[in-house]
């Protein structure tokens, strides 16, 4: 896992001495500290910057030339089955001269053409430069694990795996976007992801796409390379087969491919279902005490320290324990570098857990295993029992409208406090408007009357915002599998991603994701909702096929905490409550959200009538955020 | 029913998108369409869409509305009440249902921030305590 960076000067009016492309290397140094460099022709320059975790040897620095030298590439993340596609284009003639994966895109490329991409599996983003054709190729992994930004103007194509890299080439760059700030704060930023970044014109290059930029016209091409198809899915990965045993042979293999390094390789271990049953297969597999890194806290609420230990214990790994509340005093700080880090303000409070987890890593080992995209694939989070009634509504017959009603009593029974996760419509649609205000939650609800109880936004800051919603939701057999499609493909799970990747190059650790191995996400796409949602067990799947890699407790488990962080209390009772208010405050001056919303929200949260640490965070981050772009 | 003949009401809960999607859709359907909008917006809608009806909710939020602004809300028979959702789903619109539960209506419609439309029939008194009487079961017996 590394950086890349390029840029294409369309004018010929760039300096010929100009060490812009040294200066955006330099910039996104933190992802890969083991070497750096850079190649220009012409008017094209690449930049590199390399975390060695395959083929230590220099001799695998990039950018890379094929060995005929037509091709050049600068490469960010890890083809998993690299060895594979190796022995298949040695047999139809390519010679190679490292050991890397990089030289095997670069054949593949060749061999293969712009279809190669389809053949591996794991997360990347690169460019390739072909000095025949005089192309470009661009292109990134399925789900968007490995960034890429791009600018594209009259005068410049700029690329870059962090927006960072782009305004240090080009400062000009730093606009902040006004749409993506009220995307932020009104917290529709997963539901309406597409290429906006927090700046203004730079762009996210989409996943699951390609592209060529002809360097003769200047223009440049999109294709996508994989589309959902749940039918092909369903004939690929579960007709004639069980799905049990099925998604059992996925996983270890997922997770065996992700084993390939030639540096140790640890993981994140929150004690929840998905990170602990990665490390009970991961210890498996690779037959060594691997290292666990996990987040322990003060409050009762957050502390997941029981479920934990119990992997920890039944798998005799290498414990690591993080205690972020001692670093309460330099949380200012700490959130300061991860809006530097994700080149906007960070999602939510949790992201700081997973920085300081991050942090714990560095110096231990260079590559982690993470449990992302299992609760969207499989239905870990409540809201999607809004879906699963929907789906059992919709089948028809008195018989399935029982089922939901059952369903829906037992969850308000389990989960009272977040029954409000489950549609109200879809509710209303069950059991009538008048039983509805049976699966109410008053505490949940003061908290939404407090939110709705003033304007979120000045008139000032609406004018400047062009809203825009192009929605592009992919369709599924079902109501279940459509919203987990869309979370995985164009929700929650792009901005997860950006989480995940962000927090862990800041310390230049390699985030592994084995959930979201192609074939996983394809098998979950055609899986049937009753192998996700059984009664009241969420990924019910998870817990059938995986329960040796995991503690009874584990398995047991309804609770769901992730990545907490006590926000909440460190606004009320922290060390640091006054300099969380000044920040707060400070942020009503930007004319973006009014005072007295500001105010009424701080207080109603401070006197402890209702939780409002949520949106309080987002003005306190965006304060922040806003003052570095500033600098 | 004939555009004439129906009454909407709109509720503006959404976002400016979507909520003037919505209200889009109920011109499509009825040429008195009722809007209730807060306060800090209703000099805005009156002003954009001078031919709708709108009712300013005295308010940010629509939560504990004032007995007149109730009254006016009551004084009309609605074909179907729209509810605008700024996600794909409703999540926490109890307060909504507190307010259309008091109204006369056939249907209510919730419009998603993705077009998509979910209409529900008004569910008769008889079956609804049927349910209630079925949801309580279930809590007994769960215990």
């Amino acid at each position: 896992m590394c950086g890349i960076v390029g840029l294409i000067d369309k004018k010929n009016i760039l300096k010929p001495n100009d060490n812009r492309i040294k200066k955006m290397t330099d910039a996104i140094a933190h992802r890969g500290p083991d070497a750096e460099g850079q190649w220009k022709y012409k008017n094209v320059a690449l930049g590199h910057r390399r975390l060695s975790i395959i083929d230590l040897d220099p001799r695998s620095s990039q950018p890379m030339k094929s060995i005929d030298e037509r091709y050049v590439i600068s490469f960010n993340g890890e083809i998993y089955n690299y060895l594979e596609l190796k022995s298949g284009l040695i047999a139809a003639g390519a010679e190679f001269r490292t050991s890397s994966d990089t030289e095997v895109i670069i054949e593949a490329y060749r061999h293969f053409g712009t279809d190669c991409v389809k053949m591996f599996n794991g997360m990347w983003a690169f460019c390739i430069f072909d000095k025949e054709e005089n192309t470009l190729f661009f292109s990134r992994d399925r789900f968007g694990i490995k960034p890429l930004y791009y600018v594209n103007n009259d005068n410049y194509f700029s690329f870059s795996s962090e927006a960072k890299g782009i305004i240090a080439g080009f400062p000009e760059e730093n606009i902040p976007n006004e749409l993506a700030i009220y995307r932020y704060i009104s917290g529709s930023i997963n539901e309406n992801v597409d290429e906006e970044s927090y700046y203004k014109n730079i762009k996210i290059f989409p996943p699951a796409h390609s592209a060529i930029y002809d360097l003769s016209n200047n223009s440049l091409s999109f294709m996508e390379y994989w589309i959902v198809d749940e039918q092909l899915f369903f004939n690929k990965w579960i007709k004639g087969k069980n799905p049990i045993t099925e998604f059992r042979k996925l996983f270890d293999s997922s997770v065996e491919l992700r084993l390939r390094a030639d540096v140790d390789v640890g993981a994140c271990l929150s004690g929840g279902l998905d990170s602990s049953a990665i490390v009970g297969c991961a210890s498996s597999k690779s037959g060594k005490k691997i290292h666990t890194f996990s987040s322990i806290y003060e409050d009762k609420e957050c502390n997941e320290e029981e479920y934990i230990r119990a992997v920890n214990e039944m798998w005799k790994t290498n414990v690591h324990y993080i205690r972020p509340d001692d670093e309460e005093a330099n949380f200012t700080e700490h959130i300061k570098n991860i809006n530097y880090h994700h080149d906007g303000p960070a999602m939510g409070a949790s992201l700081y857990s997973q920085y300081m987890v991050m942090k714990g890593v560095q110096g231990n080992v260079k590559v982690v295993l993470d449990g992302q995209g299992a609760d969207e694939m499989f239905a870990g989070y409540i809201p999607y029992y809004s879906h699963h009634i929907t789906d059992l509504i919709n089948k028809g017959g008195f018989i399935n409208k029982l089922k939901a009603i059952r369903i829906i009593t037992i969850v308000n029974k389990e989960w009272p406090e977040i029954i409000g996760a489950v549609s109200t419509d879809q509710i209303v649609r069950l059991v009538g408007e008048d039983n509805s205000l049976l699966f109410q939650n008053k505490a949940q609800g003061i908290n939404v009357q407090t939110r709705r109880s003033c304007p979120m936004f000045t008139n000032q800051f609406m004018n400047n915002v062009k809203e825009h919603f192009d929605r592009k939701d992919i369709r599924c057999k079902s109501a279940l599998n459509t919203r987990l499609c869309n979370d995985v493909l164009s929700k929650s799970i792009p901005a997860l991603l950006h989480n995940e990747d962000s927090n862990s190059m800041a310390f230049s650790i390699e985030s592994r994701v084995p959930f979201l191995d192609y074939r996983i996400v394809e098998f979950a796409i055609a899986l049937d909702g009753k192998y996700k949602i059984r009664g009241h067990w969420t990924k019910w799947i998870i817990r059938r096929a995986l329960k040796d890699y995991l503690p009874e407790i584990v398995v047991k488990r309804k609770n769901k905490m992730g990545f907490p962080a006590p926000f909440s209390r460190w606004l009320r009772t922290g060390k640091s409550k006054d300099n969380l208010k000044e920040i707060i405050f400070s942020f009503s001056k930007r004319q973006i959200v009014p005072y007295d919303t500001i105010a009424f929200f701080y207080e109603k949260h401070i006197s402890g009538e209702c939780d409002m640490s949520d949106i309080l965070f987002k003005f306190y981050s965006a304060e922040l955020w806003l003052r570095t772009c500033e600098c | 029913m004939n555009k004439k003949d129906n009454s909407i009401l709109l509720l503006r809960t959404s976002n400016d998108f979507i909520t003037e999607n919505a209200l889009r859709y109920c011109l499509q359907n009825s040429e008195n369409v009722i809007c209730l909008i807060q306060s800090s917006q209703f000099e805005a809608y009156k002003n954009k869409y001078p031919e709708t009806n709108f009712i300013d909710s005295g308010a940010e939020s629509f939560y504990d509305l004032s007995n007149e602004i109730m009254q006016k809300l009551s004084a009309e028979k609605y074909s179907m009440i729209v509810i605008p959702t700024t996600g794909v789903k409703a999540h926490n619109f109890g307060n909504i249902i507190e307010i259309t539960r008091l109204l006369y209506h056939d249907k209510l419609v919730f419009y998603h921030s993705d077009n998509q439309i979910q209409v529900i029939n008004k569910m008769s008194k008889i079956k609804s305590m049927l349910y209630k009487i079925y949801i309580k079961i279930i809590e007994c017996s769960e215990q």
